[in-house]
């Protein structure tokens, strides 16, 4: 059971916060967070030493500075009962007896033809015929020029990006 | 998940960073080792031997935390608490 | 069941406060009083006219009756411990006897 999910479970009903500074919080839970941040209403704030009292219709205290929480045995009753309904998780398991039709995983972007990269040579230039220099169409590197580009006239880029 | 889980639902002692014994079931945990102890009551040690004081359901924040051990309930029963004398815990100071 | 609805949004809801005198306790023990002017999802808070609670020498924990005047003030929300409203809060005699 989470700590958490227990506190969450205990929205509308007194509990009691000490904080990490020795003053205690007895109130009703208003609101919880992920992060222990907690919302509290008509609350009695008790001094470290337990000789001041003040009355508080309402505060927030921050999760971090909380040292423990007492709740009210009730609780952890009406928490169990919610942990029924979650569903275990299993892991699936790729192997033949799996009821798939592809047993191999598919992966982010493997699959038949590569698309994360394109069909077309988009990148690395695996056309064989257009080739990574200056010509007609530049897409990719190619060999011959590399970065700067070799060729006089279409110059510079090289990348292939395509002078076109 | 955690190397508290072979302790869940067990009774356990957890030392908390202020000097105190907590003695309960541990019901639940987090990742941030915040815990939930169940019918638990603190050991307050003394020249007077240990004293029990029953807290019910307790959720203590993970950073306060200093031990969780596991208790053996047929020996810890058999301690007669009244009779053992001890230091109480200085809290952690830093 | 409402903190999981919108995460973003922090479950500490400083609109109602905005003008309103509200207290501020820091970790490090720190106290503060003053009107809320502005804030934000960090909780980061600016106060007006506000006045720090003097701490015992002997216990920085405790707060004295003594105060000091800040006046326009911003307080770090990774600091700030507790807020709460000065209009709901009183000090009482001891409740549990």
């Amino acid at each position: 059971m989470l700590p958490l999910s227990l506190l969450r479970t205990g929205q509308g009903h007194q509990i009691m916060v000490e904080l990490k500074n020795g003053e205690t919080y007895n109130g009703v839970l208003v609101n919880c967070d992920n992060w222990m941040n907690i919302n509290l209403k008509n609350v009695v704030r008790t001094s470290k030493d337990s000789d001041k009292f003040w009355k508080v219709e309402t505060c927030y205290i921050r999760g971090n500075t909380i040292k423990y929480i007492s709740v009210p045995d009730e609780i952890i009753d009406l928490v169990v009962e919610e942990e029924q309904t979650f569903k275990p998780y299993i892991p699936k398991t790729y192997d033949n007896s799996s009821s798939s039709k592809d047993s191999s995983p598919r992966g982010r972007g493997r699959g038949d033809s590569s698309r994360g990269r394109g069909d077309s040579s988009r990148g690395r230039g695996e056309s064989t015929e257009y080739r990574g220099r200056g010509g007609t169409r530049t897409r990719g590197r190619g060999d011959s020029s590399r970065g700067r580009g070799e060729s006089s006239e279409y110059r510079g880029r090289g990348r292939g990006r395509g002078t076109q | 998940m955690s190397l508290l889980e072979p302790y869940i639902k067990k009774n356990v002692l957890v030392l908390t960073y202020d000097g105190r014994n907590l003695v309960g079931v541990l019901r639940g945990i987090d990742q941030a080792v915040n815990i939930i102890l169940e019918s638990c009551h603190e050991r307050i040690y003394s020249e007077e031997g240990i004293q029990k004081f029953p807290l019910g359901v307790h959720i203590i924040r993970g950073d306060d935390v200093a031990v969780v051990g596991e208790i053996d309930k047929e020996l810890d029963d058999k301690l007669d608490l009244p009779s053992i004398v001890a230091d109480p815990l200085k809290p952690i100071v830093y | 069941m409402t903190s999981l609805s919108n995460k973003k949004e922090s479950i500490l809801d400083l609109q109602k406060f905005l003008g309103k005198e509200i207290l501020v306790k820091f970790t490090g023990g720190r106290e503060v009083q003053g009107i809320l002017k502005g804030y934000d999802q960090l909780v980061n808070i600016t106060l007006d006219r506000t006045e720090e609670f003097i701490r015992d020498p002997q216990d920085p924990l405790t707060v004295t009756e003594q105060k000091r005047y800040l006046g326009l003030v911003v307080c770090r929300g990774s600091s700030v411990m507790m807020v709460c409203p000065t209009e709901g809060c009183q000090q009482i005699e001891n409740p549990y006897v």
